[in-house]
């Protein structure tokens, strides 16, 4: 109880990211971007309005959500012992993944939150399925994502699809992990028990187990100062996505896209490449998503929607510092697969 | 209490733990920390203008405005309580619960792309889409969500360039829109290669926000077109002739009079 490890999630996302090379990285692609929109449209003033003009709409209209999220995460993180997860958790594997594929509900973590909670899971003695069904899931199965999800498309086949297919995906790979594996071998080595990194138990008490010595007004304070280190952490990507997007429809023109976007099984591709590299910020990435319902495949949309939740390049770095290379490659290579196939399926047998 | 934030790791993460356990120990200096707080409640601040001013029209729908002040109070929150914690930290340094500094020190590259945003919206001036913004055409086709039910009015004199291409894209005859009355607004737009005579009245069509937008429009036959420069806000009046454009069969207003007006209060179409 006393050394209850405790570690801000964002700290996972900032070893993972490795922020010199992929700040970089985003600084040399918006330079090229911008310098491209200026060359192409003769016209910088009116180039560079356009693009900011197309950038600040998604800007604005997602980061109230990543402002919940953040929000969200950092009253957990405080408030919520994690040792009251645990206890509702079915030991039964089917049951149990079935749990972990709806218990986002009830802690509302992004894909940017979810492995640390789940590597305090697995040290605790959480059954594999559970932790590998809610880290899959629980970035879309959650009342965040509900929300902005249902804001952009509306009650309709992508707000019940993006459900639908995140479900089976993560109940199938969280079974296909309980019958193959025990939790040992999905883990580096030391990662189970006393190997994790933790800070000093008195600390830690002081943060979570030993509520009353910590004043209500000070744990807000505390989950307020998560919040914002959340927010600047997991903002990047919006930004970055963001830019992207924005430089994208400033720079190809609308029949490009069509041409790219109408194709049933490149589409999915298309946006499924898309989904891995913009990393953005599950509660956010309906709106992103948003700006290709127009022109691209209903499918490819869906594929967009559930494989960018579970796989990422942002989450892919994070799953590195956790778990085996193999599990890491099964954790990333099982949904893409299933996503591609019932994206592709859909396109060629579903009249949406 | 300082002392108390001690990483142990005994992992072969140690290397990278390492990196960053000086964020541990160090006193994170001020300045970051108070940058991040002013981004946050730049940003908040930004928000609010937005909706005073009436310039959140050009970036998100109207309708989902409630969300942008939703954003501009956590916004403030977080802001406020990042200025304030660091500035009453530094008031009462013997006091202050080292508690605070658990959470991250400055991350650069982090602050660079939230201030993007905000960076963008002061150097830019703030201009809603219109025909520089038109990539590749504008769209003659009245496609999206709705169906010809959806047309605004049942006289033609009210119809938006939007009504007139669904009512031409889902109407069972495109015979019952010739010689109908239309008068309709929008920016000028055209094409290389357009024939003389002719200029596009065009719309941007939002769903969301500016980043599901696209232009759509229609072709009118005005005979001084070529003394009206793209983008300039116009109310063609006249009468509609279902005709040949650039090889496609589409309605053209055949304008009496075309008269150059202020960018509208709406400048989008909402589908």
């Amino acid at each position: 109880m006393v050394s209850q490890p405790y570690l801000p999630r964002a700290r996972m996302a900032r070893i993972a990211a490795r922020p010199r090379a992929r700040f970089g990285l985003v600084v040399g692609l918006v330079v090229l971007t911008l310098g491209a929109a200026i060359r192409i449209h003769g016209d910088p003033p009116a180039a560079l309005s356009t693009f900011s003009t197309r950038f600040l709409g998604v800007f604005i209209d997602a980061s109230p959500f990543l402002l919940l999220g953040s929000l969200a995460s950092g009253l957990i993180e405080v408030f919520v012992s994690r040792t009251v997860l645990t206890r509702f958790i079915p030991r039964n594997a089917v049951l149990a993944a079935a749990a972990g594929t709806v218990l986002g509900f009830v802690f509302p973590v992004c894909e940017c939150g979810v492995v640390p909670v789940t590597r305090r899971l697995y040290a605790k003695g959480l059954p594999v399925s559970v932790g590998v069904s809610f880290l899959l899931a629980s970035p879309v199965m959650n009342p965040i994502v509900l929300a902005s999800t249902w804001i952009a498309f509306g009650p309709g086949p992508i707000l019940v699809g993006r459900y639908v297919i995140t479900a089976i995906v993560a109940l199938a790979v969280g079974l296909v992990f309980a019958l193959c594996v025990d939790s040992h071998q999905l883990l580096r080595p030391g990662l189970l028990g006393a190997g994790a990194p933790t800070i000093d138990p008195k600390t830690a008490g002081d943060l979570q187990s030993a509520g009353p010595r910590q004043s209500l007004p000070k744990r807000f304070s505390l989950a307020l100062g998560l919040a914002t280190d959340e927010f600047f952490d997991m903002g990047r990507y919006l930004v970055a996505g963001a830019l992207l997007a924005a430089a994208m429809q400033t720079l190809v023109s609308q029949d490009a896209l069509t041409a790219l976007g109408r194709g049933p099984i490149v589409s999915v591709l298309v946006m499924q490449l898309l989904a891995f590299v913009l990393s953005v910020c599950s509660t956010v990435d309906a709106f992103l998503a948003l700006a290709f319902a127009g022109t691209f495949t209903t499918g490819s949309v869906l594929t967009f929607l559930t494989f960018g939740p579970m796989v990422d390049v942002k989450s892919t770095l994070m799953f590195m510092g956790v778990f085996k290379n193999r599990t890491v490659a099964y954790l990333v290579l099982l949904p893409m697969l299933m996503t591609l196939a019932i994206g592709i399926w859909l396109n060629l047998n579903v009249a949406f | 209490m300082e002392a108390d934030l001690h990483v142990h790791t005994h992992t072969h993460e140690a290397a990278a733990w390492n990196d960053h356990g000086e964020d541990y120990h160090e006193h994170p200096s001020s300045t970051p920390r108070l940058l991040r707080g002013s981004i946050a409640a730049g940003l908040g601040l930004y928000l609010v203008y937005l909706q005073v001013s009436g310039e959140l029209g050009n970036y998100i729908n109207i309708r989902f405005a409630w969300i942008a002040l939703v954003g501009a109070a956590f916004a403030l929150l977080l802001g406020v309580h990042t200025l304030a914690s660091e500035l009453l930290a530094h008031d009462h340094e013997e006091d202050h619960d080292h508690l605070d500094h658990v959470h991250q020190g400055p991350r650069w590259p982090a602050m660079v792309l939230l201030a993007t945003p905000l960076a963008l919206a002061l150097l830019v001036p703030a201009r809603p889409l219109g025909a520089a913004a038109v990539c590749g055409g504008v769209s003659f086709m009245g496609n999206g969500t709705g169906d010809a039910a959806a047309i605004s009015s049942s006289d033609s004199l009210e119809w938006s360039v939007l009504d007139w291409l669904r009512a031409f894209s889902f109407g069972s005859s495109s015979d019952r829109l010739e010689g109908k009355p239309a008068d309709v607004t929008g920016f000028i737009f055209r094409n290389e290669g357009d024939p003389t005579g002719y200029l596009i009245v065009s719309r941007f069509l939002m769903v969301h926000c500016t980043a599901d937008s696209y232009a759509i429009g229609m072709p009118v036959k005005w005979t001084s077109a070529e003394g009206l420069l793209a983008d300039t806000w116009v109310r063609a009046k006249g009468t509609v002739k279902v005709g040949q454009f650039s090889g496609n069969t589409l309605p053209i207003i055949e304008a009496t009079s075309v008269e150059t007006i202020a960018q509208p209060g709406q400048v989008y179409l909402y589908q």
